[in-house]
């Protein structure tokens, strides 16, 4: 186990590389750089002002010599600035896992929560109404675009019905306080949960269904085990191995947050920052992002890997 | 046994990784475009430093009126819900739309923003009201130029800095002189006038010879030539203090850290607070010169989509928003809410690139403003809210010349003009037409604008890009694009129009992009920067404009009307719905809840 976690670790690092160089080679495509994105179209700005500071952030450069000097800056912990405040990158980050975390991890739990126990009734009453109206709502939490519900909702539920605030982490001009920043927190958490439920129900009523048939669970009835015992202890725990794979590449969202939702609701977490620094095309602070999101994917992967053998004893990890 | 639907593999994470990356493709690719109405400028300048040459005071200045101010209305009665930011505490979205500049501080660059720099920052002069008509003193009482116009004296009130110590003529030198160092900000071309500013500017004296302080209170300035936009280009510059700034170099003033913590200002607030991508809080600052501030705090709040403010005015969790022509409706049946609006004094026009042959025939340019239905445009697509323009500068304007061509829609007559031209326009090919709007207005309008041109035979092909891909393409010396729609902040100080218009400041010396080559236009330009008498420098102005009406020099189309809300709560409230460069007069220290 321990030698298969060295391996997976040691593949996980050209699969970082390739991955930090195929974003980096994107954004260095993309057309305008932070110098153009601070230049007034009105106002103009001094080329040799712009040449300059081109210079100083290494535009000049060719690409593959760019993504080294920061690969480089990387690997002695060095960020970058985060170009329209001249923040330090890091640090900008580190501030927003606070509350994305909170509002991916709420949103998760609360698919979890709720998507599981429906997608066990779901296959326990497979093609029944409720069923089918399940799997029709799912689609629906699944393919409606995010901003549209942000909006949607912020209209009706902030505005006309008055019940959560408009956008926002506290009420501002009032001591914070954790109720106020729960119920900031509600409206956006529920409407990111709509699609972990969806998920959550759909991977849990198929793995449902694969195990429903088994023998096991045919020998467990048969020994007389009620019908709760069945679902729950022997059923459902087998299902759960492509569920925690669910969740687990679920996780690397928690740090990277949502972009049309904390946009919309303002909540200043990773998604936000990062859709502010692709429209100043703010390539250290899109690469820290990157960075982080990367990271978490890479090790959320391994860890999801490793609860599998945990969960699943007749999983192993050995050579071949 | 049984694979896992969902096993981990290589694939997968490549899928991800590729996932990631198609959302940074994605988001370059949408990058939501700037508000609507709004004004470039609104976006750009940032950290460091535009300026020098072309500048500063620029485009982006008015030259009319605008805004209302807008007294409330009743005093608070008890609400029945009392509002989230109830008390005496004001909340704004001061920082959405064209004028906003959210999370950045460094008022020496700063393209936008310039609303909520009134908060605490003191500049020597500004306007009087929001028409912009008239300068006031600042930090300084009064001022005195000279009968050669060559030498300004200002004179300093008693005015004290958030730390307490007194506001100083060392104090105001400082920070103009700073205006030319190298790397500090964008108005270095603005005080080239200023005696010794080429010598200081190089580096070969550490005095700027222009500036004498005679005593603690008075700042002499001294310039080569007389030069009336001093005034409009101080009415910019917030003063910083000496002793805070002194040991900062001047290459590291857009990095400083000074702006957002700690500054020492000498507003009617004191910059109090800032939490990252959530708000900044100003409290009240007791020994303001003009009196402390009758409110308890003021709080301006981060939206990163100008939806949610409306929302949040809506609902009252805050006082104040811009809003844009297609959510006026929504406000304007609220009982609660009061509109704001004035001239955007940004004139939206569509440049020749006249590099092209046809382009640089002044009947083909004509033929083109006669080819486009502008009435019907503004009418129907603007639904009244937009005034044609002339020129350059603002219709409402002293400058705009009233007797203009109106270039009443004509397609016959653009038809003949192009036949006289001996330009047949299908021969030029597909014309790209290029512009960083991103608004359904827009949108709607270039659209009709691109099927009109069609109509007398010009192919075009519409582009919207973002501002950084548009200024990539747009500031280029081999331009792709044929046409180009751009919003131009025409502002108070009519010379806004030299580096824009004038033939030595072709890009990239100046932005004057398409370009614009005319002596005439030159000899005028010139006389206005330093004619001294206000009549005749209207007059020379209205010269400009009626050559430029003449020869299309662009095609100025229109100016738009600009809307802000706010609470009926509120008095004394003042927004001024300038373009996104300022010039926000705000006068916050007047404002009650």
């Amino acid at each position: 186990m321990f030698q298969y976690v060295l391996r997976r670790l040691a593949v996980t690092i050209p699969v970082f590389i390739a991955i930090t160089m195929a974003v980096f080679t994107l954004i260095a495509l993309a057309p305008g750089d932070p110098m153009a994105s601070y230049i007034s179209p009105e106002l103009g700005t001094d080329p040799a002002v712009i040449e300059r500071l081109r210079h100083e952030f290494g535009f000049d450069q060719p690409i593959p010599i760019r993504y080294l000097n920061w690969l480089g800056q990387v690997a002695q912990g060095n960020l970058g600035y985060r170009i329209k405040t001249w923040d330090p990158v890091w640090p900008v980050i580190q501030q927003r896992f606070g509350p994305t975390l909170l509002l991916m991890s709420t949103a998760l739990i609360i698919g979890i929560l709720i998507g599981v126990p429906l997608g066990v009734y779901s296959a326990l009453n497979k093609y029944s109404l409720p069923d089918m109206a399940l799997t029709g709502m799912v689609f629906l939490g699944i393919s409606t675009p995010a901003f549209l519900v942000g909006l949607g909702s912020l209209y009706l539920f902030s505005l006309q019905l008055d019940l959560f605030p408009a956008g926002g982490m506290h009420t501002l001009g009032k001591p914070e306080s954790l109720l106020d920043t729960l119920h900031h927190l509600a409206l956006p958490a529920l409407i990111l949960s709509a699609n972990y439920i969806a998920t959550m129900l759909r991977y849990t009523r198929a793995a449902m269904l694969d195990v429903i048939g088994e023998q096991y669970v045919t020998t467990a009835r048969a020994k007389g085990l009620s019908e709760r015992v069945v679902i729950v202890r022997h059923a459902l725990r087998n299902a759960l191995i492509p569920i925690v794979t669910v969740i687990g590449f679920s996780i690397p969202n928690l740090l990277a947050g949502a972009v049309f939702t904390e946009t919309i609701f303002a909540w200043p977490g990773m998604g936000s920052l990062f859709i502010d620094g692709v429209n100043s095309r703010d390539f250290p602070l899109m690469m820290g992002v990157t960075l982080v999101t990367t990271t978490a994917v890479l090790l959320s992967n391994l860890i999801t890997d490793v609860l599998y053998a945990v969960l699943n004893p007749k999983i192993r990890f050995g050579r071949g | 046994m049984k694979e896992p639907k969902f096993k981990s593999s290589l694939f997968s994470r490549a899928a991800i990784g590729m996932a990631v990356a198609s959302l940074v493709l994605a988001a370059c690719g949408a990058a939501p475009t700037a508000a609507p109405t709004a004004a470039p400028t609104a976006k750009p300048a940032d950290p460091t430093k535009p300026a020098a040459t072309a500048a500063p005071a620029e485009p982006t200045k008015p030259a009319a009126p605008p805004a209302t101010a807008a007294p409330a209305a009743a005093p608070t009665a008890a609400p029945a819900a009392a509002p989230a930011n109830s008390g005496n505490i004001i909340i704004g979205g001061f920082d959405v739309g064209p004028g906003g500049f959210p999370e950045r501080f460094d008022n020496f660059n700063a393209g936008a923003g310039h609303y909520a720099f009134e908060f605490y920052l003191s500049k020597l002069v500004r306007y009087c009201d929001t028409t912009l008509s008239k300068m006031c003193g600042d930090l300084a009482e009064k001022w005195e130029v000279s009968a050669d116009g060559k030498t300004v004296t200002f004179f300093l009130r008693d005015a004290k800095w958030h730390d307490g110590t007194k506001v100083t003529a060392d104090d105001v030198a400082f920070t103009i002189a700073r205006q030319l160092d190298k790397g500090v900000g964008r108005y270095s071309g603005n005080f080239a006038a200023l005696t010794g500013a080429a010598d200081y500017a190089a580096g070969k004296t550490d005095k700027l010879a222009a500036l004498t302080v005679v005593d603690a209170k008075t700042l002499k300035i001294a310039l080569d030539k007389p030069n009336p936009p001093l005034l409009d280009t101080l009415s910019f510059i917030g003063i910083i203090q000496k002793k805070q700034w002194e040991k900062v170099a001047p290459a590291d003033f857009p990095k400083s850290d000074i702006w957002k913590n700690g500054i020492i200002g000498s507003g009617p607030f004191i910059f109090s607070k800032y939490v990252p991508g959530q708000y900044v809080e100003f409290l009240p600052f007791a020994d303001y010169y003009g009196g402390k501030p009758k409110v308890d705090k003021l709080i301006n709040r981060f939206f990163p989509e100008a939806g949610t403010a409306l929302i949040a005015l809506q609902k009252g969790e805050i006082d104040f928003t811009y809003v844009t022509i297609d959510e006026l409706d929504k406000v304007k049946g609220n009982a609660d809410l009061k509109v704001i609006e004035g001239p955007s004094l940004v004139g939206q026009s569509m440049y020749f690139n006249q590099r092209i042959k046809a382009f640089d025939n002044p009947k083909v340019r004509q033929a083109v403003m006669y080819a486009i239905d502008r009435d019907t445009i503004i009418k129907t697509l603007w639904k009244g809210t937009a005034a044609p323009s002339n020129c350059f500068f603002s219709p409402a304007g002293p400058y705009n010349f009233k007797d203009s061509n109106p270039y009443k829609y004509d397609p016959v007559k653009a038809k003949a003009l192009l036949k006289e031209a001996g330009v047949d326009p299908a021969s030029l090919g597909e014309l790209q037409f290029l512009t960083y709007y991103g608004d359904q207005l827009t949108k709607d309008m270039l659209a009709v604008i691109a099927e009109q041109l069609g109509a007398v035979g010009f192919k075009i092909k519409l582009r919207f890009t973002d501002t950084p891909t548009f200024n990539t393409e747009f500031y280029n010396a081999d331009p792709k694009w044929a046409l180009a729609w751009v919003g131009a902040g025409n502002g108070p100080e009519p010379d806004n129009v030299y580096t824009s218009h004038h033939s030595s400041e072709q890009w990239p010396k100046g932005i004057n992009i398409n370009p614009i080559i005319n002596a005439d236009l030159d000899k005028l330009l010139d006389a206005g920067r330093t004619e001294g008498d206000p009549a005749k420098r209207t007059e020379i102005y209205q010269n400009v404009c009626k050559l430029s009406n003449e020869l299309v020099l662009r095609a100025y189309m229109l100016e738009s009307t600009r809307y802000g809300a706010a609470s009926k709560k509120l008095n004394n409230f003042i927004y001024t719905p300038s373009p996104g460069g300022g010039r926000y007069l705000a006068y916050p220290e007047k404002w009650t809840k």
